[in-house]
C-alpha cells in the first residue's frame, strides 16, 4: 500500500492495482460515522418522545449501505480512477453519490437527525434550498452541468481540492435534492404533492441526456484529463471510454430514476384512489 | 552535427523568449505558416531534411531505409521505448485515434513511425506487439544500439539513455516531441507531449490534403 496524498486526484503516472492509502477520505468517513453513532446514543433520546425509537433498524440498514457505497465511491481504486483515469469510473461515481448514496443516507437518517444537520450553523443556505423543492432542483441540475464542463473538470481535477470539491459537491447536491422531496409533504393536498414529486423526479431523468450525448457523439475526447491519462486497460480508448460514460449517463441513471418515479407514482396513485373513495 | 546545435539552440531560443516577455520578436516564415494555418506543432526555425538512416523493420526483420520508405508521405517520426510509463503510450493512442476519426485519404497519407531506443526491451516481437495495441499500421523499427545512437544523432534529438534504475527495470530519458515530415521529404513541425486528438486530426488531415506551403 503506497500514500500518494490525502485525496483522490488525477495523477501522471500509470495506473496501478497496488492499493493507496488517503488519509483525507479516511478520517472523513470516520468522522462521519463518529457523528452519526454519536448523535444517536447521545443527542437522539432527547429528541424523541418517550417510547419511540430514536433510529429504526431500516434507517440504520439504509445508512450503513450508503456509507459503505460512498467510502467504496470517493476511496481507491474507483476515486483514483474516476479523478484521472477512466471517464467511465467518473461516471459510476457520480451517479453512485448522487443517485443512490444521498438517497440512502437521507433515508437513513432519522427526522430529528435531519432537522440537526439543516439547522446547524452555516447550514443555512442548504435548510433554504431544502424548503424549496424548484431551488434544490435547480441547483442539483447547475452542480452537474457545471462539474462536468470541460474547463472545470480539468482545472480541478488535478488538485487534491479540487477533486474533493468536486466529491463533496455532488453529494451535497443529491442530499439537497432528495431532503427537498420532503418538502412536498407539507403541502395540504397530498394528492397535489404527490403529482409534483412525480414531475420532480421526472425532471432530473431529462439534463443528463446533455452531457450524456456529449459524450457519445463527439468526435474527440472531451476532457484532457482522460485524453492524456495512460490507459488504464490498454484495450479501451479514451474515446471509447467517453462513450460508455456517455451511455452510462443515459442507461446507467434510468433504472434507479425509474424505481425512484415509480415510488413517487405509486404514492400518488394511491392518494388519488384514496381520495376518491372518500368522494 | 549541425542539427543537433540547431535544434539545441531552438530550446535555448525558446527558454529565452519566455523570459524576456517585453518585446515580441517577428515570425520567422515556418511560424507564419503554423500560425496561418491554425497547426499544433512548433515551427523549427528553418526545414531540417529527413534523416537518412536504415534499421530493422520490427514486423518483418527487413531493413527500413527511413528515407526511401517515407517518401512522399506526411510522417511521424518517434523515438520511444515500450516500457514508457506514460508519453509513449500517450502520445501513440492519441495518433491512432486521431487517425481512426481522419477520412481514409489522411489515414493513407500518414505513415507513423515508431523506434525502440531501448534495444534491451525492445526486440522486434515486444514492439509488433506493442505498437499493435494502438494502430497496427503504425512501422516499428529496431536496431543495436550504435545503430539506435546513429538514427537519434541523424534526426537531431538527444540521444536517450537509462534515467533511473529501480528493482525490477528502469527507465529511459528520450526525447518527448514527435517530428513531422511533410510531402518535401522536410520537417518544419514538432510536436511535444500533450497534444490533442482533435488537433493532430486537424494538422494531419491539412498537410495531407495541403502539403506545407512553398515559399
Amino acid at each position: 500500500m503506497t500514500n500518494v496524498g490525502w485525496w483522490c486526484s488525477a495523477q501522471t503516472g500509470p495506473w496501478s492495482w497496488t492499493p493507496q492509502f488517503y488519509p483525507g477520505i479516511w478520517a472523513a468517513m470516520i468522522a462521519l460515522l463518529v457523528g452519526y453513532v454519536y448523535a444517536i446514543r447521545r443527542i437522539g433520546p432527547a429528541k424523541v418522545a418517550a417510547g419511540e425509537p430514536v433510529v429504526t433498524r431500516s434507517q440504520v440498514t439504509s445508512f450503513a449501505t450508503g456509507y459503505v457505497l460512498l467510502w467504496i465511491a470517493t476511496d481507491w481504486p474507483l476515486g483514483v480512477l474516476g479523478a484521472g483515469y477512466l471517464l467511465t469510473a467518473h461516471m459510476i461515481q457520480y451517479i453512485l453519490y448522487s443517485l443512490i448514496v444521498a438517497p440512502l443516507l437521507i433515508r437513513g437518517t432519522p427526522p430529528w437527525m435531519r432537522e440537526l444537520v439543516w439547522g446547524a450553523p452555516g447550514m443555512g443556505w442548504a435548510r433554504y434550498l431544502v424548503d424549496r423543492p424548484f431551488l434544490a432542483f435547480v441547483a442539483f441540475n447547475a452542480v452537474l452541468a457545471v462539474t462536468h464542463l470541460p474547463f472545470v473538470a480539468d482545472t480541478l481535477k488535478p488538485i487534491q481540492f479540487g477533486s474533493m470539491a468536486m466529491d463533496v459537491l455532488w453529494l451535497m447536491a443529491g442530499l439537497i435534492f432528495w431532503s427537498a422531496i420532503g418538502a412536498f409533504d407539507q403541502e395540504g393536498d397530498m394528492s397535489t404533492a404527490n403529482a409534483r414529486r412525480l414531475v420532480y423526479v421526472l425532471g432530473i431523468t431529462v439534463l443528463p441526456t446533455i452531457p450524456g450525448a456529449f459524450f457519445v457523439f463527439s468526435e474527440f475526447p472531451l476532457y484532457t484529463t482522460f485524453e492524456f491519462a495512460t490507459r488504464a486497460f490498454s484495450d479501451l480508448s479514451a474515446k471509447d471510454d467517453q462513450v460508455i460514460a456517455g451511455l452510462l449517463m443515459w442507461m446507467g441513471t434510468m433504472p434507479i430514476l425509474m424505481a425512484r418515479l415509480a415510488m413517487a407514482f405509486f404514492a400518488w396513485s394511491a392518494t388519488e384512489s384514496r381520495r376518491a373513495g372518500q368522494i | 552535427m549541425f542539427a543537433v546545435l540547431v535544434v539545441g539552440s531552438l530550446v535555448l531560443v525558446a527558454c529565452g523568449d519566455s523570459d524576456s516577455g517585453s518585446t515580441e520578436a517577428p515570425l520567422t516564415p515556418q511560424e507564419q505558416v503554423v500560425a496561418d494555418l491554425g497547426l499544433a506543432g512548433s515551427a523549427f526555425p528553418g526545414p531540417l531534411a529527413k534523416p537518412d538512416f536504415v534499421l530493422d523493420d520490427a514486423a518483418t526483420g527487413e531493413p527500413y531505409d527511413f528515407v526511401e520508405e517515407t517518401a512522399g508521405f506526411v510522417t511521424l517520426l518517434y523515438f520511444g521505448y515500450t516500457n514508457c510509463p506514460d508519453i509513449c503510450p500517450v502520445h501513440l493512442a492519441n495518433i491512432a485515434s486521431a487517425l481512426d476519426q481522419s477520412s481514409g485519404d489522411t489515414r493513407r497519407g500518414v505513415k507513423v513511425v515508431f523506434v525502440g531506443v531501448d534495444a534491451p526491451r525492445d526486440t522486434p516481437e515486444r514492439v509488433t506487439e506493442w505498437l499493435g495495441f494502438f494502430d497496427t499500421d503504425f512501422v516499428g523499427l529496431t536496431g543495436t544500439e550504435e545503430q539506435l545512437i546513429a538514427a537519434q544523432e541523424a534526426a537531431a534529438v538527444p540521444v536517450a539513455f537509462v534515467d533511473s534504475e529501480f528493482e525490477g527495470g528502469y527507465t529511459v530519458a528520450h526525447a518527448g516531441w514527435i517530428f513531422l515530415y511533410t510531402q518535401d521529404d522536410q520537417t518544419h513541425l514538432r510536436y511535444p507531449s500533450g497534444i490533442r486528438q482533435s488537433a493532430w486530426a486537424h494538422d494531419l488531415e491539412l498537410l495531407v490534403r495541403e502539403g506545407w506551403p512553398s515559399s
